[in-house]
């Protein structure tokens, strides 16, 4: 059938009128029809649900963050959580008060079932990314944050080291399983690079406190003898450089031990120079430099056994301590059997390692060192 | 009226009604279901749908929840909320999972009696009847005719409505008209 045929005898203007509902005397049928159809729509509407009887009755349901005109009523008890999604058909019960941790709860609830809804909606690979990454977040983070607790702070270093040096080539900072054991005088230097940086030195107890002391340090202007004997018996920091002189050469001067922290290539030479030499009891001849293996002497004592002449009280610095770096120990150390006056290692702040002090020589934790021979940054 | 789609016929309720139920205004609420219930209730049974209560109320549980997004006047309103009912009665259909369950007429199968000529005088057809005359429609005839006539839409909010230019919208008035001239003249309807 062609609109041509459709059209027949219906004229423009009939039709306008027949659609508004007027008679048109030329279309009867049809007009019975459009009055019948229109009529339709004057019957009585249906009775409205419950929901819309409710809105009818009370209005909408505030919902919290919008507007409310002054003078509105609000239906008491009517609240809506934000971001919960009321559906068609229902509504919150009147006089029900949802509590702000309640709301809360369920606006965390939200945001979490949307994150899972995300993640459940990316792809396989994209899923793959999202987990390595969170799990590398996580390994680092328990590898940096200083307030995990040891146990799991030493595997997380440990594969973070791992992956830094496999990638970039440099080591990380040694561990503290490490530094704890080479926390025996002699080995442990780590003072002297960069006091801004941690020193992991002695087991993180020392380390900590080694971090704690030199942040009270700066406050003087000019590091003073007594400053740099402290430093140099305090975790294992080197003494203050002196004008000109860089760390690395403290390092290599053996003064306060390796001036670098770990596994620094500074430190590393003299551990390949000399692997295996012990030191002998009796200790090294006087001024040979304190390498990770050679214990310089008057290395301290441990913290139980001080070594007599340690230079373990701060601001009084044994004689012989070499409190500036820079200048290799020059034959002379301390005399051993002249020990610092009135100088006892005290045990609560026992020697760290890498004091560069005089020793007698005689110390067997100069030998435990040079048996060990490693610097603090040694892996397992 | 609010908003009917006749360009002589002033409307009988301002604008305040739609700012009052952007308000979230009861009486707003309630003003503007009594006056638009009965053509959505039309259009929706008019559609077919088995449950045209339930319907109708959604379509103004939306409308309601919505208007606060709506902006305009009261004869777009009429319009956004016939738009709404389309919509609602297409999506009530896709969630039975077939079309409109209109089927279309057979007078052959037609065992009601003939009405007399007295009785069948101008607008003695029935509502039943008038359905399934619009059953010998095509869906878009029988779409653009309920909403010309019952939801009283003119040729631009019924082309806005159903998403159709105005000239489809003319052209398929003007075949539903015709087809329904046929109809009727097959049927023997008495005028």
């Amino acid at each position: 059938m062609s609109p041509r045929n459709d059209d027949r005898g219906v004229s423009r203007a009939d039709l306008d009128r027949l659609l508004r509902g007027e008679p048109v005397p030329e279309e009867p049928a049809l007009t019975a029809f459009v009055l019948a159809l229109k009529a339709t729509a004057s019957t009585p509407p249906p009775p409205p649900s419950a929901a819309l009887e409710q809105v009818l009755r009370a209005g909408l349901p505030v919902r919290l963050g919008e507007h409310v005109p002054m003078g509105e009523h609000v239906p008491m008890g009517e609240h809506v959580p934000m971001g919960e999604h009321v559906p068609m058909g229902e509504h919150v019960p009147m006089g029900e008060h949802v509590p702000l941790s309640e709301r809360l709860t369920v606006a965390t609830r939200t945001r979490a079932r949307r994150a899972v809804q995300a993640a459940a909606g990316i792809g396989l690979a994209a899923k793959i990314t999202l987990g390595a990454g969170v799990a590398m977040a996580s390994v680092t983070g328990a590898a940096t944050i200083d307030a995990v607790p040891d146990a799991i702070q030493a595997p997380a270093r440990s594969a973070v080291s791992g992956v830094v040096e496999l990638v970039t080539g440099t080591p990380l900072d040694p561990l503290p399983g490490d530094a704890e054991d080479a926390s025996t005088p002699g080995t442990g230097g780590t003072g002297g690079t960069d006091q801004s940086t941690p020193a992991p030195t002695s087991g993180s107890d020392n380390g900590r406190a080694t971090r704690s002391q030199e942040t009270t340090a700066p406050e003087h202007d000019e590091p003073t003898q007594d400053q740099t004997t402290e430093r140099g018996t305090q975790g294992g920091n080197a003494p203050a450089a002196p004008p000109g002189a860089t760390t690395s050469e403290e390092a290599k001067a053996g003064e306060g031990q390796p001036a670098t922290r770990g596994r620094s290539e500074e430190a590393k030479p003299p551990q390949a120079k000399d692997p295996g030499k012990p030191a002998a009891p009796g200790g090294p001849a006087p001024g040979t430099p304190a390498t990770p293996g050679k214990p310089a002497p008057g290395t301290p004592a441990t913290p139980g056994k001080p070594a007599p002449g340690t230079p373990a009280t701060p601001g009084k610095p044994a004689p012989g301590t070499p409190a500036t770096p820079g200048k290799p120990a020059p034959g002379t150390p301390a005399t051993p059997d002249k020990p610092a006056p009135g100088t006892p290692a005290t045990p609560s702040k026992p020697a760290s390692p890498g004091t560069a002090g005089p020793s007698n020589g005689t110390d067997g934790p100069a030998e435990q060192g040079a048996s060990q021979g490693k610097g603090p940054g040694n892996r397992p | 009226m609010i908003g009917t789609g006749d360009a002589g016929r002033p409307p009988t309720s301002g604008d305040d009604v739609i700012s009052r139920a952007q308000a979230g205004s009861p009486e707003a609420f309630t003003q503007i279901y009594q006056e638009l219930a009965g053509p959505v209730a039309a259009y929706v049974r008019s559609k077919g749908v088995p449950d045209p209560a339930d319907v109708t109320s959604e379509v103004f549980l939306a409308v309601f929840t919505g208007i606060q997004r709506f902006s305009g006047t009261e004869v777009q309103l009429r319009s956004w909320v016939f738009t709404i009912a389309h919509r609602r009665v297409i999506d009530t259909w896709r969630r039975q999972g077939r079309g409109a369950g209109l089927s279309p007429y057979e007078p052959e199968e037609d065992t009601r009696t003939t009405p007399s000529a007295e009785d069948g005088a101008l607008g003695n057809l029935g509502e039943e009847r008038v359905h399934a005359l619009l059953a010998t429609l095509t869906d878009e005839q029988r779409e653009v005719m309920t909403l010309r006539i019952v939801a009283d839409l003119t040729v631009e909010q019924v082309a806005e409505v159903v998403g159709r230019r105005t000239g489809a919208v003319k052209a398929l008035q003007r075949r539903a008209l015709a087809s329904l001239r046929r109809a009727l003249e097959a049927e023997g309807v008495p005028l």
